[in-house]
């Protein structure tokens, strides 16, 4: 049976996927390297948002923070309240996985810029053909 | 259901500049592009409820992305081809 | 060639496509969607974490940041230390090529005299915001990476409208910020490393431990009195979030520093 609800999930995924694969065929096929690392970024980007994707529930209302959080007197949930939370909270474990991931995505990539800068310095061009010696 | 909604526009829009980016040929304008793009994945981010991860997505994303690339392309050729 | 309208057209081939899997994905029945239980892990981790009365409460509301620093904290600190890496790497191939001259200019003759007064406005808000991200890290969205990361737009501003020889004036210079990231690094593991000595000392207790649990008597203060009220720092996660906020600010700030001056002092087109 076609539910909407389903149909919709499905399509997110889908297009997802496809952003993915739109990114690497960029990257086969263009040659100049600040595109390939601009479409690069956009794969990691698309791999964060289908890890989410991949934790959310269909009728969930709270992000993974329980309400009410102060830093003084502050008055800590009853064991009811939290399983009540539970029933409308998204699964916080995928999004744990990629706190750290978009960091260290950000500190790759002023790694691989620098040694591009590098690369176009000493080859004096961006474009991998002209770097290999295939064009002039 | 609405929010879904909101979700697989963001999704398809993101997919949109995508295939924009890869069809462009001044790479400063890819850039941008890529900007716009990761301003649909953190629209995308909000609906899912991870506002851990928007708030340092939009940061990074948006903002240090977009300056280290244009730092970079300064060194080199603006246009593909 | 490639023509004008091959975008579109491609575009509206992918969209086509997206759809009929969309449709074809729904009628197989491959994975289930929006199923109505979480799994057994972030059940343990959402009844556990937020309830003190629970053995293996983390004593934080947020349960993103106490999975992060708590249930993963030796994880996290690998992670941060390939961070630490990955900037020193790329400071390493910046500063090889810098140091014969600095930049004859100073880079704000471009900007004008509204872009510098924003700048001056917008900069200060910018830092509390990220300070009150990391520092309210277990309360509500937040922590340290992301207060440290959104820190780092502050000092992109500055760069942009006064030029680096102003920030690296007023004290932000290459080896005092390297050394605020080290020592973040560092003093996050000796954080961590306080349990291992209490198990030299008394009895059990785990590495990266935070809270009591049902077999270590081990415990940082979660609760802290003081004259204004009980002050919750949810044990060490509010620590954690702090050093964190300090190293990932300080390890940028220090990227995007010799990335401006490099592109300062100009070069070859």
């Amino acid at each position: 049976m076609i539910s909407l609800d389903g149909l919709l999930w499905y399509y997110i995924v889908v297009a997802i996927l496809f952003t993915i694969t739109c990114a690497l065929y960029g990257i086969a096929t263009r040659p100049h390297i600040i595109k390939k690392l601009v479409l690069l970024t956009i794969i990691s980007d698309a791999v964060y948002v289908l890890l989410v994707l991949m934790g959310y529930r269909i009728g969930a209302t709270n992000p993974p923070v329980v309400p009410g959080g102060v830093l003084e007197n502050p008055v800590f949930p009853s064991h009811k309240t939290i399983v009540e939370f539970m029933h409308r909270v998204v699964d916080p474990v995928p999004q744990v996985l990629i706190v750290t991931a978009i960091v260290i995505g950000l500190a790759q990539f002023v790694f691989l810029v620098t040694i591009s800068m590098h690369l176009a310095k000493s080859t004096g061009s961006f474009d991998i053909r002209r770097i290999e010696g295939e064009k002039e | 259901m609405i929010t879904l909604i909101i979700g697989a526009i963001a999704v398809t829009l993101a997919l949109v500049s995508a295939i924009f980016i890869v069809n462009e040929k001044d790479v400063l304008k890819a850039i941008v592009l890529a900007g716009v793009e990761s301003v649909f994945f953190a629209i995308a981010l909000a609906i899912f409820l991870a506002p851990d991860l928007l708030i340092a997505y939009i940061a990074i994303g948006l903002g240090l992305n977009s300056l280290l690339f244009i730092y970079a392309l300064k060194r080199g050729e603006r246009y593909e081809e | 060639m490639r023509s004008k309208s091959f975008p579109v057209i491609c575009l509206i081939t992918t969209i086509s496509i997206v759809l009929i899997l969309a449709v074809l994905l729904n009628l197989s029945g491959l994975t289930t969607y929006g199923v109505n239980e979480l799994t057994g892990l972030a059940k343990l981790f959402v009844l556990n974490i937020p309830d003190p009365t629970k053995p293996w409460s983390s004593h934080a509301f947020e349960i993103v940041t106490a999975i992060l620093w708590d249930q993963r904290g030796f994880d996290t600190y690998f992670e941060t230390s390939v961070l630490f890496l990955a900037i020193v790497a790329s400071v390493a191939l910046l500063s090889s090529y810098g140091r014969r001259h600095m930049p004859e200019s100073t880079g704000d003759e471009y900007t004008t005299m509204i872009v510098k007064v924003i700048t001056k406005l917008v900069v200060p808000i910018i830092a509390v915001v990220s300070a009150s991200i990391a520092i309210h890290g277990h309360l509500t969205p937040g922590g340290g990476f992301q207060g440290g990361s959104v820190f780092v737009v502050a000092p992109v501003l500055i760069l942009l409208a006064y030029g680096s020889r102003f920030l690296s004036s007023r004290g932000f210079n290459e080896v005092r910020l390297l050394a605020i990231r080290a020592l973040s690094v560092t003093l996050i593991f000796v954080v961590g490393l306080v349990p291992v000595l209490y198990f030299l000392t008394h009895g059990t207790a785990y590495l990266f431990q935070n809270t009591y649990k049902p077999d270590s008597a081990f415990t940082y203060p979660y609760l802290i009195p003081t004259p204004i009220g009980m002050i919750l720092t949810a044990g060490s996660i509010m620590i954690y979030n702090i050093l964190e906020f300090f190293a990932v600010a300080a390890g940028f700030t220090l990227a995007i520093l010799l990335l401006t001056r490099e592109f300062e002092r100009g070069g070859k087109k």
